[in-house]
């Protein structure tokens, strides 16, 4: 069962996490739990990869949380710089997650949480453990400091 | 804008297609080993789940039994261990008990002066005690044997109130001279001109030389 699940849940590992030792890190405690409540698990509630899913991405917040503080700044409206989509196209998969790696840790949980997983605010913020306006200033960042990578890459 | 961009929507598309790094033979190893610190319940339902054989090999090999029996043993010598130091404690304490034990004892045995003298006199009872036996006990103290061989000698045989105390202990003879100085002092100051020496020598050699007097 591990090794069938194993690149599923690497996959969400990695999102989340800055390297492969992180991801290792955050996946072997999952799975533990995993194991620990499989009597919990209940078909007729969704199905085993979502509930696999959702046990990776509460152990990787954890994680993040563990070593990241939020910031208590707030906005109203994230920004939005208007990335062109072929730019994006064009790069590749390893190249923007090694992106999305280099962000804060904050930033990088609630990007990835928005933009990744389709997390809303609302959402997010119940997760971390912030406010919506923290969390929509969080994406902001985010999207300027991809912006600045993507267009550093471009003209790369 | 707080929705999905359409160009985040293509980094999810391509978050997807990552490469995996090949960890697992590590990572179950990792994950093997926190279960192994668990009941036995969780080799259950790894098992009942198909993991693979490597996973199953090493979880059901100590987990069943073994750490129930280490439990009980650990505490069987623990409970052992301090049964044993009981033990020894309570055979120390026995002897180290006896010097104050003897103390304890030994202070009506052996008593000062003063504290016979409250003991004989608390305990005096009505009977009749006869005086010669109690000087053995006087060469105590240096002092109360010089008073006592007054009284003694000068009234032998009187009819004393009873002290047990004085029989059991030769010390209490100072309770007896406690009873006896009241007629002394009395006598003196009803007869001017006659010291207490003559007074004495009277009684001892005849009853009609006092009566001179």
């Amino acid at each position: 069962m591990f090794k069938q699940m194993y690149p599923f849940a690497m996959n969400i590992a990695m999102r989340y996490s800055r390297d492969e030792q992180d991801a290792a890190d955050i996946l072997s405690r999952a799975f533990i739990k995993v194991f620990k409540s499989m009597a919990s698990f209940d078909v007729n509630k969704g199905s085993f990869h979502s509930w696999l899913k959702r046990i990776v991405i509460n152990e990787a917040l954890d994680h993040i949380k563990q070593r990241s503080r939020f910031s208590s700044e707030e906005l109203e409206e994230a920004y939005d710089p208007g990335i062109s989509n072929s730019i994006i196209e064009k790069t590749d998969a390893d190249e923007i997650m090694r992106m999305i790696k280099q962000l804060p840790p904050a930033t990088h949980a609630v990007f990835t949480l928005f933009a990744i997983e389709g997390y809303g605010h609302k959402e997010i913020a119940q997760q971390l453990g912030i406010s919506e306006g923290t969390s929509k200033w969080h994406l902001s960042e985010a999207r300027k400091i991809l912006q600045q990578k993507l267009s550093v890459t471009i003209k790369n | 804008m707080n929705e999905r961009t359409s160009y985040e929507q293509l980094i999810a598309e391509k978050a997807g297609q990552c490469t995996v790094p090949d960890m697992a033979d590590a990572i179950w190893a990792t994950i093997d080993a926190g279960l192994n610190q668990m009941p036995g319940d969780v080799d259950n339902n790894a098992d009942n789940t198909g993991q693979p054989g490597n996973a199953t090999q090493p979880t059901g090999k100590f987990t069943g039994w073994g750490k129930p029996w280490l439990f009980a043993g650990s505490g069987i010598v623990m409970t052992a261990i301090v049964l044993i130091w009981l033990n020894n404690k309570s055979e120390k304490s026995k002897p180290g008990n006896f010097p104050q034990q003897p103390q304890n004892q030994s202070s009506p045995v052996q008593p000062k002066i003063d504290s016979l003298q409250i003991d004989s006199v608390t305990s005096k009872k009505a009977k009749p005690l006869y005086a010669p036996t109690v000087p053995t006990a006087i060469p105590s103290t240096a002092d109360t044997a010089a008073v006592k061989k007054d009284t003694t000698t000068n009234l032998p045989f009187i009819n004393l109130p009873a002290i047990d105390s004085v029989v059991q202990h030769p010390q209490a003879i100072p309770d007896s001279s406690a009873s006896v100085p009241p007629p002394a002092p009395g006598k003196p100051r009803g007869v001017k001109g006659i010291s207490l020496d003559d007074y004495k020598i009277v009684p001892a050699k005849n009853d009609t030389g006092s009566r001179k007097h």
